[in-house]
This record gives C-alpha cells, structure tokens and sequence, in this order.
C-alpha cells in the first residue's frame, strides 16, 4: 500500500477505527456512495457492524482489492481468490449470517453472494428440524397440520 | 490493513457477533429468498415443513417466480434417459452461465458435469435417449423442433 493512497478511517460500533486504503473502503458500496456525494470525512462510522466483522469484511474486501489490482490477472489468481473466498466462509453459522447481514447493510455484493450461498449449502441436505435448530425457528406446525405438510412434500424425504 | 484499538468493551447491537451466544441472528425475509432461490426442489420442500411462514412464502408464486428467474440465469442440463422399464431425468450440476458453456464447448457428451451418483445412473441406463436442454444458447433450436439426441 502507497504512502499517497488515501486513508479512510471505518469505525466499528465499538468506537474501533480500523484504518484501510480508500480503494478497500470503495468496496463498501455504502462507502463509496458516501464519498462520491462528498458527504463523509475520512472517518466514517459504520455504526451496526461490530469490530469483529467489520475486521472480517474489510480483509475480504483487502483481498479482493489486491488480486484485482494485479495486472493481466491469471486463471491461477482467479483460483486462489475462489480458494480464499471459499476458506473465509467456512465459519460457524453466527458469525456466517453476522457476515451476510452486514455484507448487505454495507452492500459488498460479492460477500452477500458466496454469504448466501454457504447458507444454501449447508441447509441443503438437512431435514426440517436441523433447519430450525441452525436458524433458532420454533415449529408452529400443530402435529395434524404438519402430517399433512410432511404428506404433501413426501417425495422429498425419500433417499 | 492497520487497526488501532480504542475501545476493549464490547456492547451488543443488532449485527454483532457473539461466538458462544446461543440463537444466531435473525436474517430478514429478503435474505432468506435469496438463501431459498439457491435450493434445489428437494430442499424447499422440505423446507416447506419448517414452520408455516416458510411454508407460506416457499409456496408463494413470487417466490416461485424469483427461482424461475435464477433458474433461468443458471443453465444447466437436462437429461431424460431408458433405464429397464422407467424414464429418469437427471440434470447436471449447476453451473454459471461462462463456466457451462466453457465446459460444453470443450467436454464430449458423457463428461458434462454430473455428479458422481448420476454418472453412475447414466451408465447404468440402456439408452440415453435424449439430452439437452440449455435455456440459453440451445433455446432457439428446442423452439424450432430441432432437439439433438446423443
């Protein structure tokens, strides 16, 4: 990073500063909302994001900045950033939909996709009440009315 | 990235992450169209049977809608294939748009992308009677009756 890129101070709700290159913080499609109107300093208060996952989004962000700064960018770096991004979700599932909640507040788009994505995933083979546990959901079903909701989508429990 | 810490207490908000805290954040309904668009048929409806917000909005038109629209955006292929008395369908696994057609512009027809259990069912079929259905480029050929067999 070069002494003559320009530094914007992210703040997390914590009051942490965490200082990243102008380019990084453009990443923050919010941000860089903000810097086009000329309505923000060099300090810029993301007020619901915690330092934690603030810290986590600006090195996705960091990352991706980097391989896309690389000239005549390989399918080699392409791989690398898929194996990175694919490394970086793999997380526990709080902090996952804290990554994707704040990746759409702050709308860094490529974070809210593979966010969602990792969610899809891991939901995909599960049965209906490892869905609840993972997003805390209680079943409102009453037992007549869920008999017959297991009835009507039968064929997908079938192996 | 350089940091400095001012502050070492943390207060809670409505994004904050707590690693041992028991019930993870709440995602909004917005969110959770995104997540359910990227399921398979299988897994929305099993999905159906969550509770009966997800199986209210799981069986909603839009929603249906908005999977057909990603859908759409996510060619992949379908397959219909003999195997002793029965018909199966089987569809390759989903791909972006550039990578399918990289792959099928450089892979002979038995090696598109499949999974493994259904590369195994395919060999086991007598016949592969019909292939390919790709919602993008080979859409103008399905409406003009020239479907392609292999």
């Amino acid at each position: 990073m070069s002494e003559s890129n320009k530094k914007i101070s992210l703040i997390s709700s914590e009051g942490e500063a965490f200082e990243v290159s102008e380019a990084v913080a453009r990443e923050f499609e919010i941000v860089a909302h903000m810097l086009e109107d000329g309505c923000s300093g060099s300090s810029i208060p993301i007020t619901t994001v915690d330092s934690n996952i603030l810290g986590k989004v600006i090195e996705y962000c960091t990352k991706h900045v980097e391989v896309g700064n690389v000239e005549g960018n390989s399918e080699k770096a392409e791989k690398d950033l898929e194996e990175f991004d694919k490394r970086f979700i793999a997380v526990e599932m709080n902090t996952l939909f804290s990554l994707i909640l704040a990746a759409n507040y702050l709308n860094v788009k490529g974070l809210l996709n593979i966010g969602c994505q990792k969610v899809a995933d891991t939901i995909k083979d599960m049965k209906p009440e490892e869905v609840r546990s993972i997003f805390n959901i209680e079943n409102d079903y009453t037992p007549a009315e869920e008999e017959v909701v297991r009835k009507e989508n039968e064929w997908a429990f079938q192996p | 990235m350089e940091k400095s810490r001012r502050l070492k207490d943390r207060k809670t908000t409505s994004l904050d992450t707590d690693q041992h805290s028991s019930s993870p954040p709440l995602l909004p309904m917005d969110l959770m169209m995104d997540i359910f668009s990227r399921l398979s048929l299988k897994s929305i409806a099993i999905c159906r049977c969550v509770s009966k917000q997800w199986g209210y909005v799981l069986g909603h038109p839009d929603f249906r809608d908005l999977r057909l629209a990603r859908s759409q955006a996510r060619p992949r292929l379908l397959f219909a294939c003999f195997g002793g008395n029965k018909l199966f369908f089987l569809t390759s696994a989903s791909a972006s748009a550039s990578v399918y057609r990289r792959d099928v512009c450089r892979r002979s027809s038995h090696e598109f992308l499949l999974s493994p259990s259904c590369q195994r069912s395919i060999y086991k079929c007598r016949w592969l009677c019909l292939c390919l259905f790709q919602w993008l480029s080979v859409r103008k050929e399905i409406h003009g009756g020239r479907i392609g067999g292999v």
